[in-house]
């Protein structure tokens, strides 16, 4: 039976963006509603989940998106706290992270300390030998050397999305399937109806779509230029206890070796912008798994227990959109690439703020809505 | 850079097979290139190159293709048969001034030659060459639909420029111009 439903604000997208919104909506004492679409392919669940700023900013990128990466590291506990979630249950944990130097790569990291010195990033140099005494299971011959970051941190996005969903369903919010299928006024406010025929009608609405943010934008009236960046993701268990930190792999699509829980290891992956099929290939899961086997050796036993793909939404200057739109019913919470995991409870306080007229105490200039962005290009596939 | 050229020159005779033989002594990446980029090279060219490097047994010493710093021979731009793709790679890439302007690129020469297998580009003279096959084929968006991702976002063509193989000598690795020449595909 078809329900029809009058919130303050109508949330589309039921991934980590998305229902970490409606969290903080409802702190806010505003009524939401969560239209989700399909689960293939979706960013949310694919991740492996590293919260590091270190390692995903780049220089040539604003020093406000490093700013805003540090914010949603350092926010995490507190959000966990807010809502209830035992750091245990969504597989949080602070950890060091690794960055390899990898001998594969023609031009060596070490340059990269200068810029997390400026940033004051706690991290130090280590020789390959000294790589050796923190990670004795990684093998010399595939590294010069590695950059240990600390205090940064791991989540499991599935569990910590499946927590939000339950604590946004118990709490009374509807959460409800089918995507987008229509878009409409009614007397000034908007009403959405679903794949599933339900009807929502709401004051305000926001769009954290992920990679699906164009399409959806586009039934509101709205450019959102975002595309799917396609990332592979191999699961594998071997013996427990082998790795002391995240380790980094800054080479092809950026792989990591995370250590999910006691034995269970999720490497990765790929970036790729022209395969919008959420399969894996032969080439990118050789190519990561071989990576992972010459960083550490003993992975050659480990099995291989599953593997999967997703979508992470990225605009052409790979900064994500966290704004009112030209529509100021609407306000657009997406593109948020490779550090959507990361950004998932800074964003939805964020947009909670904007949704509530509040200033959201950052700059979100560079991350306006209708910023000059060009169109894509079609970059190689990195593996 | 406030501007960006783009002229149209036609092949010289013998550039197709120095192209060719060229790519033979570089097919791990030739094969890279089309594979990680989506590009179907026809399997007569690709066949081609293969049998040329099988014939040399991989092994034999590339030679420096004549077109790295020949000089083109010109045709106005607006009469070249693939005009309309040659304004659409000048209007791209003016997009990219900051990325450019690094690599010191303000303008290009296109010669659009059928037999090859790749682009590539030679960075003495400022050389882009086309493959026939991709310029007719060159996609607006950037993928084809999917049951997944329905209507596939615009994509710019600068990526023919960007990723175009450098024609580097035999001791000089190759690789995307983008790459070889330190610019930032992304600025």
């Amino acid at each position: 039976m078809s329900r029809n439903i009058r919130v303050d604000v109508a949330v589309v997208g039921d991934g980590l963006i998305g229902m970490s919104t409606a969290l903080h909506l409802h702190r806010r004492y505003l009524s939401a509603a969560v239209i989700g679409g399909t689960p293939q392919g979706r960013a949310s669940t694919a991740a492996a989940g590293m919260l590091t700023p270190a390692c995903e900013y780049d220089p040539w990128m604003p020093q406000e998106f490093y700013e805003l990466l540090h914010k949603g590291l350092d926010y995490y506990p507190e959000f966990l706290s807010a809502f209830g979630f035992a750091p245990e249950t969504v597989g949080y944990r602070p950890t060091d992270f690794t960055l390899l130097d990898l001998v594969e790569r023609p031009d060596s990291l070490r340059s990269r300390t200068e810029w997390m010195d400026k940033y004051g990033i706690d991290h130090r140099w280590l020789s390959a030998a000294e790589v050796c005494e923190v990670e004795p299971q990684l093998s010399p011959r595939a590294f010069r050397g590695a950059i240990r970051i600390t205090g940064e941190a791991v989540v499991n996005p599935r569990a910590l999305l499946q927590a939000m969903t339950e604590w946004v369903t118990e709490e009374g919010s509807q959460v409800l399937g089918g995507g987008l299928a229509g878009v409409g006024d009614e007397r000034g406010r908007l009403r959405l109806t679903t794949g599933g025929g339900d009807t929502v009608v709401a004051d305000q609405v926001v769009i954290a779509a992920g990679a699906w943010s164009d399409r959806v934008g586009r039934a509101f009236g709205l450019d959102i230029p975002v595309c799917p960046v396609k990332g592979q993701i191999v699961r594998l268990s071997g013996p427990p206890g082998l790795l002391n930190s995240v380790v980094f792999m800054p080479s092809g699509g950026c792989g990591s070796i995370v250590s999910r829980s006691p034995g269970e290891y999720i490497v990765g992956t790929s970036e790729e912008y022209l395969r919008p099929e959420a399969d894996n290939t032969a080439g990118v899961v050789g190519a990561v798994l071989g990576r992972l086997c010459s960083v550490v050796p003993e992975a050659a036993e480990w099995r291989i227990e599953e593997m999967w793909s997703g979508f992470r939404p990225m605009t052409s200057d790979e900064l994500p959109v966290i704004s009112r739109a030209d529509d100021p019913r609407i306000v657009v919470a997406t593109g948020h690439h490779r550090n959507g995991v990361l950004l998932t409870p800074v964003t939805g306080r964020l947009v909670a703020a904007l949704v509530d007229d509040e200033a959201p105490g950052l700059s979100l200039d560079r991350f306006r809505y209708g910023r000059p962005l060009r169109p894509h290009t079609r970059f190689a596939t990195k593996y | 850079m406030k501007s960006f050229t783009i002229r149209a020159a036609r092949p010289h005779a013998d550039e197709t097979t120095a192209l060719l033989d060229w790519s033979a002594t570089r097919l791990d990446e030739l094969e890279r290139w089309a594979i990680r980029r989506q590009v179907r090279v026809p399997r007569p060219i690709l066949a081609d190159v293969r049998r040329r490097y099988a014939e040399h047994d991989g092994g034999a010493p590339a030679p420096v293709p004549p077109v790295r710093d020949r000089e083109p021979d010109p045709v106005p731009a607006a009469q070249a048969p693939e005009a309309a793709l040659l304004a659409a790679l000048e209007r791209d890439l003016l997009m990219y001034a900051a990325s450019l302007a690094e690599g010191r690129v303000d303008d290009l020469t296109v010669t659009t030659m059928p037999g090859i297998p790749a682009a590539f580009y030679a960075p003495e003279s400022r050389r882009l060459f086309l493959p026939g096959w991709l310029v007719e084929t060159v996609p607006d968006r950037l993928f084809a639909p999917t049951a997944l991702f329905p209507e596939p976002p615009p994509a710019t063509v600068s990526w023919l420029f960007f990723q175009s193989l450098v024609l580097t000598p035999p001791s000089v690795p190759s690789g995307p111009t983008a790459h070889v020449l330190g610019i930032r595909e992304s600025d």
